[in-house]
């Protein structure tokens, strides 16, 4: 071995650690990487764009959206309405305001639930394995075998389905493909030298989730949240198609859609605003879900 | 900064500070619900030895012999099914994980691969600080000076404490894991193949970091590798182990000159020679090593071993001293 003195070896390591990398920290890498994709960004553009439009664009028309007007039924679009009028001679653009507010908030809140039930689900099976992870992973398979419609069907006939109803029972049937995912990273992690050194410690399994396992599940979660962000709203947009979502005459985009049956052939646009704004926002969370997952993903990094 | 004492006073060199006894950890091989059924993996199958305070002890076998199981059984991170453990005259192979918390604070572990043992999202600064916040040492000042003096006590610089694991490379990384195991001043710790990832000239210079800090701290160590080479190097007392079991204590020097074991002379001549004029030696191992779940009947090593008699498949031997702290379990030798 070649003689070094302490000093000298000291400075070849830091100039090793200098020219290792420019950018920092792994929050810092993933945002690089994310910034180089560019479908992801046209994603998160589009989201930005569509949540913008339906939190202000209210705001702007000048019309209410349940109010009835019989002498524009089913009208054209013109300079007034420039989306044209449903079959009760409502604005359609408005509607479609309005609407979007709804969907997109239970969109959102519902995979947010579900993302959060789902993590501290697959967390603790992932976690502590055994039959805690047993347990949960069966009842996790049993949730996934319910018939999500009929059984959402039936609920909404015995109860009124009320926005937060929606929410919460979205969720409910949601987290479980959220919680295999996490499960199985808990796994990974785990098993892992800097997880055993922090047992070896003496942290606290609190301590050990909190400061070691999440943060390095994080990226799962992350990308999981903004795909199932469209998996909501499109779930949403069916059950209120089917009736047993949002009752009308409050809008969403599912239940202007219904309404659009009868009007599709004389006023086509009652049915192609709201299936385009829905197709665009889940096209956009997807997109920006699957740049996430490649702007994070621990493969692309050098470690 | 507090230095105490958590579990005694003031150990000695020479005392001694680990005990083994019989310790055996099996591992389930299939998912079988009925005991009559069920396959175990008999990775670590009846090691008793014991370790003198300031002392290397080096602990050396083929890859899958149980080494590494042997070591994580004596920090607890796997839970022995068999046996005693006793640190400093406390067994703390029951211990719950409340009561085993002071003494992680004097037992530590430095782990083979650099890239794994670091968390990736913190900052190495965080990571070296971690043990002083799981034993509430120090405020956050006191654990920040801290911090700086153990990066400079393993060759690196106070302010890499502000940089992320992959900015660095695979030495350093060792270093750094060296320097979050010595963070709470532990009196023992574990090197499991602590070098054997790392290029070559690196794995002299951790050494040579090892053995200073041994000096410095008064350390003792359980040295995990593969092979002598390196254990050699830095042991005090070398144990030879096949298939969960321990052929072979003695002092370093001693293992070298006279080994006894047919596996550990087959170890030795397994070491390279640098000089090519040397003819190598004949291979003596044959064969692969067996599978632990069903594990050869009397001398683990008979079905490898060029010298096995009747006796040895029939008979266990027993781990018997030769003279001198030298012990070996062999049929052969004790005969003599």
């Amino acid at each position: 071995m070649v003689a070094f003195t302490k000093r000298q070896m000291v400075d070849k390591l830091d100039e090793t650690a200098k020219s290792a990398a420019v950018v920092r920290s792994p929050f810092q890498q993933a945002v690089h990487r994310f910034h180089r994709n560019t479908v992801a960004k046209v994603g998160l553009v589009m989201i930005i764009i569509l949540v913008l439009i339906v939190i202000i664009g209210p705001f702007c028309m000048k019309y209410d959206p349940d109010a009835v007007d019989l002498y524009n039924v089913r009208a054209k679009p013109s300079v007034e309405h420039l989306l044209g009028c449903d079959d009760l001679g409502r604005d359609l653009l408005t509607r479609l305001l309005h609407g979007g507010r709804i969907s997109m908030a239970v969109g959102l809140t519902s995979a947010l639930l579900s993302i959060m039930l789902g993590s501290l689900i697959g967390a603790m099976a992932g976690y502590y394995g055994g039959i805690v992870d047993g347990l949960l992973m069966r009842f996790t398979d049993l949730v996934l075998t319910i018939p999500t419609l009929p059984l959402l069907m039936t609920l909404a006939v015995i109860f009124k389905p009320s926005p937060v109803f929606l929410v919460v029972m979205i969720a409910l049937l949601m987290w479980p493909s959220s919680a295999r995912l996490v499960r199985s990273r808990f796994l990974t992690l785990r098993e892992l030298d800097y997880v055993r050194a922090a047992r070896a410690t003496g942290e606290s399994d609190a301590r050990m989730i909190l400061t070691h396992l999440l943060p390095n599940s994080l990226d799962v979660i992350i990308v999981t949240a903004t795909l199932s962000v469209g998996n909501s709203i499109i779930m949403e947009s069916t059950l209120s198609f089917l009736g047993c979502g949002i009752n009308p005459p409050t809008a969403s985009w599912g239940n202007m859609l219904q309404n659009a049956q009868s009007t599709m052939a004389t006023a086509p646009l009652t049915a192609i605003a709201p299936g385009l704004m829905i197709l665009l926002t889940v096209l956009a969370f997807n997109f920006l879900g699957d740049g996430l997952d490649d702007a994070i993903d621990p493969k692309r990094d050098k470690r | 900064m507090e230095r105490g004492q958590t579990v005694a006073e003031e150990l000695q060199r020479g005392d001694e500070l680990l005990r083994l006894e019989n310790v055996r950890k099996y591992f389930l091989a299939n998912k079988a619900m009925r005991e009559e059924n069920r396959v175990y993996v008999r990775a670590v199958d009846g090691v008793s030895l014991s370790l003198r305070y300031g002392e290397t002890f080096g602990l050396v076998g083929e890859s899958g012999c149980g080494k590494s199981t042997l070591g994580q059984t004596i920090l607890r991170l796997e839970d022995p099914n068999e046996g005693s453990i006793y640190y400093r005259g406390t067994d703390i192979s029951k211990l719950k994980p409340a009561e085993m918390r002071p003494f992680r604070r004097e037992m530590q572990i430095i782990f083979q691969d650099p890239y794994s043992s670091l968390d990736p999202k913190m900052t190495v600064g965080a990571i070296i600080a971690e043990p002083l916040i799981v034993h509430k040492m120090g405020d956050a000042q006191e654990r920040a000076r801290r911090v700086a003096e153990l990066l400079e006590l393993v060759g690196l610089r106070p302010e890499h404490a502000k940089r992320y694991p992959h900015e660095f490379s695979g030495g350093q990384r060792q270093r750094i894991g060296i320097a979050r195991a010595l963070a709470v001043n532990p009196k023992f710790v574990i090197c499991d193949e602590a070098v054997s990832a790392l290029d070559v000239s690196i794995q002299a210079q951790v050494l040579n970091l090892l053995r200073r800090l041994q000096k410095e701290l008064g350390l003792t160590y359980l040295f995990i590798a593969h092979g002598l080479a390196v254990v050699k190097y830095i042991s005090d007392r070398i144990g030879v182990m096949y298939l969960g079991k321990i052929v072979e204590i003695a002092d370093s020097d001693d293992i070298y000159a006279r080994p006894l074991h047919p596996y550990t002379q087959a170890l030795i001549k397994a070491i390279p020679e640098p000089n090519p004029d040397i003819a190598q030696a004949e291979d003596l191992l044959n064969g692969d090593v067996p599978s632990p779940i069903d594990p050869p009947s009397g001398c683990r090593f008979h079905t490898r071993c060029p010298f096995a008699t009747e006796r040895c498949s029939a008979e266990e031997p027993e781990l018997c001293d030769v003279g001198g702290g030298h012990m070996c379990a062999c049929h052969l030798v004790s005969q003599e």
